[in-house]
């Protein structure tokens, strides 16, 4: 037996408390001081340690336990009993109808915020059509007025002239007003502005007729007022 | 009441709120409970303190025991826990003087009561989990295989727990001038004194 297999052995036997020392360890220590003074060495410590009594504890360790126990419990109950009033007390009693009314309530919040969105929306695509049309409104060519050439006009004619010229520049602005109107109210067909916003009928998704509710009721006004306008050009060509 | 009340008759008059079980149960577990701590903490006060922090763990959680197994194991395990969580605190804090065995002067034999101090500050050096594995072993008596179950790990690793333990220990004492020939003899003339 090596010394490495006493130290081994001996451990096993301390593991399993055997009260004598086996007899092939004793046969290694008689002729190997080392391991028999290890073997001494760790008895002594066995010999302390069973000499290594405690005290015992103080005579109030169980009164202490307890009374801290019936505080904890007193705790308990107390906190238990507020919850449970509280539970019973009508104010936090909750009704079936006020269930309802709060069902209800949820529903109608969520209405509302789905409108709310469906206007921005709105909104939005009216602004990008807006802008669109400012766009174009600055490229259509607006009719100048010329001055007048004539340098010797007299009576009638002179009068003739000032008409025609206050007609061309009435029937121009009134054009020009007509497709700036037409172009950003919602009341009025844009009749010769191109859909810029996706394709036929449809405006980022939201369709003509609900991008432009009232847009049957401005086409016919529209035609209205052109027609006035027209017979109001005829009656000053004939007056003319 | 009787003291031979078994483990489960205890457990379900505890858990009915009896008094007088609860002390029972206190009683009956106290010195266990309290060798451990001291041990371990090696202040009274402290152990004193965690001993009724893990009586009343035991009370909160009586329910949770398994009636089939033994209550002491059970018991230790909280208090081993417990400690070591005590200890964990504590190292955040300078630990005493009287416990750094580094300062002491050399050992001058006197009685028994230095035998204790010698054994408490050699125990004092060990790491916490030998600490935990010796008082285990030696002073709750528990085999190797209960302490395992306590402290939740392979029996393999307690004995190698306990053979460094011993080691370190043996090693501690030698050095502080403890002679094993003339312990063994004081403590065999002992013997045969309380035997005559």
């Amino acid at each position: 037996m090596t010394c490495f297999d006493f130290e081994n052995r001996l451990q096993e036997s301390f593991d399993l408390r055997q009260p004598e020392l086996p007899d092939e360890l004793c046969a290694h220590i008689s002729h190997c001081p080392a391991c028999r003074e290890m073997q001494e060495r760790f008895q002594q410590l066995h010999v302390a340690v069973a000499d290594w009594q405690v005290q015992p504890p103080t005579a109030e360790l169980a009164d202490a336990v307890l009374r801290r126990l019936r505080t904890e419990h007193n705790l308990v109950i107390s906190t238990s009993r507020s919850t449970s009033d509280g539970q019973r007390s009508p104010s936090h009693r909750h009704s079936p109808l006020t269930g309802w009314m709060a069902l209800l309530a949820s529903a109608l919040a969520l209405v509302i915020a789905v409108g709310i969105g469906w206007r921005v929306s709105s909104n939005v695509s009216f602004a990008k059509r807006q802008t669109s049309s400012q766009t174009q409104i600055a490229n259509i060519p607006v009719k100048r007025l010329e001055p007048v050439s004539d340098p010797t006009p007299t009576g009638d004619r002179q009068l003739d002239v000032l008409v025609h010229d206050a007609r061309d520049a009435y029937a121009a602005l009134a054009s020009q007003a007509w497709q700036q109107v037409s172009a950003t109210n919602v009341l009025l067909p844009p009749t010769d502005t191109p859909n810029l916003f996706g394709g036929e009928g449809s405006t980022d998704g939201v369709s003509e007729s609900l991008s432009r509710p009232l847009a049957p009721l401005g086409k016919e006004l529209r035609e209205a007022v052109d027609s006035w306008l027209q017979q109001v050009f005829n009656s000053q060509d004939s007056s003319t | 009441m009787s003291v031979d009340v078994s483990e489960v008759e205890l457990v379900r008059g505890c858990l009915a709120g009896e008094v007088a079980y609860q002390r029972l149960f206190v009683e009956r577990f106290e010195g266990m409970i309290f060798g451990l701590c001291l041990r371990m903490l090696s202040r009274r006060h402290d152990a004193e303190d965690v001993s009724q922090e893990v009586f009343l763990r035991a009370f909160r959680n009586l329910h949770r025991w398994d009636g089939e197994r033994p209550l002491r194991p059970w018991l230790l395990t909280i208090a081993a826990n417990r400690c070591r969580t005590h200890l964990e605190e504590r190292g955040r804090r300078p630990m005493p003087t009287d416990l750094q065995a580094d300062w002491l002067p050399e050992r001058t034999r006197t009685d028994s009561r230095d035998d204790a101090e010698e054994i408490q500050r050699a125990f004092a050096t060990l790491r916490l989990e030998y600490q935990q594995c010796f008082v285990l072993f030696y002073q709750q008596e528990l085999s190797v295989e209960e302490v395992a179950q306590i402290l939740d790990c392979p029996e393999g690793t307690v004995k190698t727990w306990l053979h460094r333990a011993r080691k370190e220990m043996a090693e501690y004492l030698r050095k502080r001038g403890l002679d094993p020939q003339q312990e063994l003899n004081d403590h065999s003339l002992d013997l045969n004194s309380d035997m005559n």
